[in-house]
């Protein structure tokens, strides 16, 4: 049975192609203003009022790490499944935390990509749950690791000294 | 291709033990067929039309999957075979075969295939024989393939490892570096003799204490306790030049605003004893206490 032309599309190769490289660039663009002032990221965190005083360094400066780490790992497509679980988990914790925070009313900024950031709010949760979506699309469709030797598949009408198996 | 050079090559093919005149006529019947490169020779479902000898060349045998990628099975080069297993089984082509380069084969019509199978039962076995040697070749082909795609989905508990390593490896050796890092896991400032809420209503009315908001601004101006000055610590000189210039070091000054992420408050504190304030205490519970008391609170800036 021929699949719909929607199902072609979210699976599409190169769908997951362009997430991975949006996502990635997002994550490492949001650590790079971070990474250098961990004192004002800190801060930025003490305001969601959710970390404890004593982690809050050690994770204002892992963090962002994480964050250039993970998407340098998704656009290389090396350990991508990881990659994008990892961030699949820190976009789920940024929701909850900015759920909590809708919820208390708090006056706060995102902290996201710089110390100053937007107003929290629907819209970044809704951001939020777009990037989970392809996510969720690159870890179901992504294609093969980089040094991957799974190579099962020979791109059409290119390959003439295509690796056997 | 001449004729001799027919008889040669189906000499050096499978067929090379059939006896003479058997050759001589295959070699004037069977046709020679040229394909350019990644020419499809046919597809997956075509009717048989004959059994092929690679002469020159390569050739490969595929199956196209659902996404239109073509999955390699196996290829063929000088002197071997393919095609005979749907001139066997009477069907369609089970898979695809194409040229992989410049070939050149040789078309054994399927009369002709079905005539020497008829008549020599050796080639008939020998057929049957290789017929169940790609049989096994494709069972391997198919572990081999599922280990791959097994192994390539699964998500390994060492590659976490190494994502978090790196990342931790990297925070600590650049805030290492880094002229604005700060202290992985920072000494809890010490502890500020503290004062109940109830105390501090009472003395409001004759002692006058004056009352911090420590936190950051955004929230004193959501909401405060009426008539507390704010004074974050990043604004911390600029209120102390506009309202403690003049007060004498013995106000009773009262603080709140610890949060569970920031001792907002013992650190405005902390920095007001060092400036010398004899009467600095800290709120005892904090908003929640002057909230459970149903206390007076006040929205808008100072």
């Amino acid at each position: 049975m021929k699949k719909s032309l929607i199902k072609r599309l979210i699976t599409h190769d190169y769908l997951s192609f362009f997430l991975r490289l949006g996502i990635g660039y997002f994550f490492i663009y949001a650590s790079l203003s971070k990474i250098p002032y961990p004192a004002q990221f800190a801060e930025a965190v003490a305001n969601y009022r959710i970390i404890p005083y004593t982690f809050l360094n050690a994770g204002a400066l892992v963090l962002p790490w994480i964050e250039l780490v993970a998407g340098f790992f998704l656009v290389v497509r090396f350990r991508a499944k990881a990659a994008v679980i990892v961030i699949a988990l820190l976009l789920i914790m940024f929701e909850i935390m900015v759920l909590i925070n809708m919820y208390r009313g708090a006056p706060i900024t995102c902290g996201c990509y710089d110390t100053v950031g937007e107003p929290i709010g629907w819209h970044k949760i809704f951001q939020n749950a777009l990037m989970l979506v392809g996510c969720v699309q690159i870890y179901l469709y992504g294609r093969p690791e980089l040094f991957s030797k799974f190579r099962p598949l020979m791109r059409p009408e290119t390959d003439t000294a295509t690796a056997k198996f | 291709m001449e004729f001799q050079d027919r008889r040669d090559l189906l000499k050096n093919s499978i067929l090379g033990d059939l006896p003479a005149e058997e050759i001589d006529t295959l070699a004037r019947t069977v046709s020679i067929k040229d394909f350019g490169p990644r020419e499809v020779i046919f597809e997956a479902g075509d009717p048989p039309d004959g059994f092929y000898i690679v002469c020159s060349g390569r050739v490969r045998l595929f199956v196209r999957l659902e996404n239109g990628r073509k999955r390699e099975l196996l290829t063929y080069g000088p002197g071997e075979y393919f095609g005979e297993i749907s001139l066997m089984t009477g069907g369609t082509r089970p898979a695809g075969a194409q040229s992989m380069e410049k070939s050149t084969l040789i078309l054994l019509e399927k009369q002709e295939f079905d005539r020497i199978r008829t008549n020599y039962p050796q080639f008939a076995q020998r057929f049957t024989d290789e017929v169940l040697r790609l049989l096994v070749g494709e069972l391997d082909l198919i572990k081999k393939d599922a280990d791959a795609a097994v192994n390539y989905s699964k998500v390994r508990w060492l590659d976490f490892v190494v994502l978090l390593g790196i990342s931790i490896l990297m925070a600590i050796t650049f805030n290492n570096t880094n002229p604005n890092g700060i202290s992985f896991f920072p000494d809890r400032p010490a502890p500020v003799p503290s004062v109940n809420a109830q105390v501090v209503m009472k003395e409001l009315d004759h002692a006058h204490p004056l009352i911090i908001d420590a936190r950051p601004s955004n929230f004193y101006d959501q909401k405060h306790i009426k008539g507390a000055v704010n004074m974050p610590l990043a604004i911390f000189d600029f209120v102390y030049l506009m309202q403690f210039s003049n007060r004498p070091k013995n106000t009773p000054i009262v603080v709140y605003g610890n949060t569970i992420s920031m001792p907002y408050a013992v650190e405005v504190a902390d920095k007001l004893i060092t400036l010398g304030y004899t009467d600095v205490k800290v709120l005892k519970g904090d908003m929640r206490a002057w909230k459970a008391f149903n206390y007076p609170f006040e929205k808008g800036t100072t």
